[in-house]
């Protein structure tokens, strides 16, 4: 018998996101798609097959409806900058126009919530938390550049509000600068199951042709030896599960996160160009020994 | 769908260059004003897809026009040879709706916007129904030569520079093509579909919604409705162009 014949159908390498959880958030594999790659799970190209991912991350929800200024995606070198914001029509609009999809869903779902206010991300929480199909919640927290105090603060404020008012695994997204002291001190403080790194980055690029600047966030396959890097540094003692995010751009990428010390990734926008690229990962992740 | 297709033909149109694919049954079940995603470089460069308007459909293959190498992709895809093989997602979001009664189609287009239009050509002709295209270009060289189109194809051109027609077609030939024709379909920058909208308005005063459509003139950077790039507002609300268009009723379109 061949080695290709004796690969099962669909590789398999359960994993745990949220091992302090009373629930768990078990998925089949640890390929992931980032927040917003499919939108709510109704913008996939052809060639994405849902039912192979460990899970998918949705576009941000907030409490309200959000509108500013149009979404823009411009080209950089290996990447682009991707200025989306947190369009989105209210969490209200949301579950009713995807709640079916979710519960039907092929992939558990994890829904991205935003915003700052402790009481509006808790209202959130609390309408996702009664929603089926939704099986665990990401939050960005911390803001780069920020004053590490203050912004650590607010964090354990906002993880405390959801915590609260939903029963739902809980993945904390944190930007790739925070610092060793400020992801402890997140962690001791409780209510952060697993950890997301990292948001993307802001990047600007100015169009000399036309003088302008143009702004986002920064994707691209250069981000992922920085955010190795950083899985490497924190793998060892920071306690819970660590998903890289963002970056992975091949197969090899997304093996040298797991490698690193990553239990998880999130493939982000090279999903956009490569809709096969999270079904072929699954499946090296399944053949490769840990 | 995805599919790898290969590159059968390339032959010159106009100031651009005709590539004729040939790939699997779904690609082929293509329709006027559905686009394609081709990736046009290796190892990510440049990063994103290009979205294509097919600009002929036949039973075995379909062709994709360039008519500018200013984009680092289109100008790697155009050093591509026959039997090379080429990555294409499609056909992809909602494309024109003509009709069966509806048989004198009226085209008009900025000459950079046109793709889409000449697919829905060759469509009408294939049933048998009657075309006038409107061109609008700078100048001369930005427009389609005659000898590019079928013969059936009544063609009238503009140029801001006058070199070929003068003015501007939403000037001096849109109201005499109009009680002509049982539908409009439209290609063009933003400002030109507004002034489209503003000279409908004043020719048909009566309600022309299900008479006109347009492709929105927004980027469509994934394709598939993720990136939120290719936003259109209309009357009722955001739409994702990728999915809910790229072809709109005029009528619905907030320029």
């Amino acid at each position: 018998m061949s080695a290709t014949a004796r690969r099962p159908a669909v590789a398999t390498r359960l994993v745990e996101l949220a091992p302090r959880h009373k629930l768990g958030l078990t998925l089949t594999n640890p390929v992931l798609l980032a927040a917003g790659m499919i939108g709510y799970g109704d913008a996939g190209l052809p060639g994405l097959d849902l039912g192979r991912l460990g899970a998918f991350v949705t576009a941000p929800v907030t409490r309200r409806p959000w509108r500013g200024d149009l979404p823009q995606v411009a080209e950089t070198p290996g990447g682009l900058l991707w200025r989306r914001g947190l369009w989105n029509p209210g969490v209200r609009v949301v579950v009713r126009d995807y709640g079916n999809l979710w519960r039907r869903s092929r992939a558990p779902v994890i829904v991205h919530l935003a915003g700052d206010d402790p009481d509006e991300l808790a209202s959130v929480a609390s309408t996702l938390e009664s929603t089926p199909g939704v099986a665990g919640l990401e939050l960005d927290l911390l803001r780069a550049y920020h004053d590490e105090a203050e912004n650590l603060e607010e964090a354990i404020e906002q993880v405390r509000a959801v915590r609260a008012a939903a029963d739902l695994p809980l993945l904390a997204r944190l930007p790739l600068s925070t610092s060793d002291e400020t992801v402890q001190a997140l962690v001791e403080s409780g209510g952060v199951d697993a950890l997301v790194l990292a948001q993307p980055p802001a990047g600007l690029r100015y169009d000399a042709a036309r003088g302008v600047q143009i702004t986002g966030q920064l994707h691209g396959r250069s981000l992922a030896p920085l955010l190795a890097a950083r899985i490497a540094d924190l793998a060892g003692w920071v306690g819970v599960p660590l998903v890289a995010c963002g970056g992975v751009h091949s197969v090899d990428d997304a093996l040298a996160y797991l490698a690193v010390g990553a239990a998880a990734l999130q493939v982000d926008t090279a999903v956009w160009v490569d809709p096969q690229l999270p079904g072929r990962i699954v499946a090296a992740v399944g053949e490769v020994s840990w | 769908m995805s599919a790898s297709t290969l590159l059968a033909e390339r032959t010159e149109l106009g100031n651009g260059l005709l590539l004729r694919v040939q790939g699997g049954r779904e690609l082929l079940a293509c329709r006027p004003g559905q686009f394609v995603m081709l990736r046009c470089g290796p190892a990510w460069s440049p990063y994103l897809r290009r979205a294509l308007f097919p600009v002929e459909m036949r039973q075995d293959s379909l062709a994709l026009w360039i008519n500018s190498l200013a984009d680092e992709g289109l100008a790697w895809l155009s050093r591509r040879k026959v039997g090379d093989s080429l990555d294409l997602l499609g056909p992809l979001g909602k494309g024109f709706s003509i009709q069966p009664q509806q048989r004198r189609l009226l085209l008009v287009a900025e000459a950079a916007h046109i793709a889409p239009l000449l697919g829905l050509m060759q469509a009408q002709l294939a049933r048998q129904g009657s075309v006038v295209l409107l061109l609008q270009g700078q100048t001369a060289s930005d427009l389609l030569p005659p000898g590019a189109l079928p013969p059936s194809v009544e063609y009238y051109t503009a140029t801001s520079d006058g070199s070929a027609g003068d003015g501007d077609v939403l000037d001096t030939l849109l109201a005499r093509a109009l009680p002509w024709a049982d539908a409009l379909a439209a290609a063009g920058s933003g400002p030109f579909l507004r002034r489209l909208q503003r000279r409908m308005g004043d020719a048909r005063p009566e309600p022309y919604r299900g008479f006109a459509q347009a492709v929105a003139p927004v980027p469509l950077p994934c394709g598939g409705g993720a990136c939120l790039a290719c936003l259109v507002e209309t009357g009722r609300g955001h739409h994702r162009a990728c999915q809910r268009g790229p072809v709109f009723d005029l009528t619905e379109l907030a320029l």
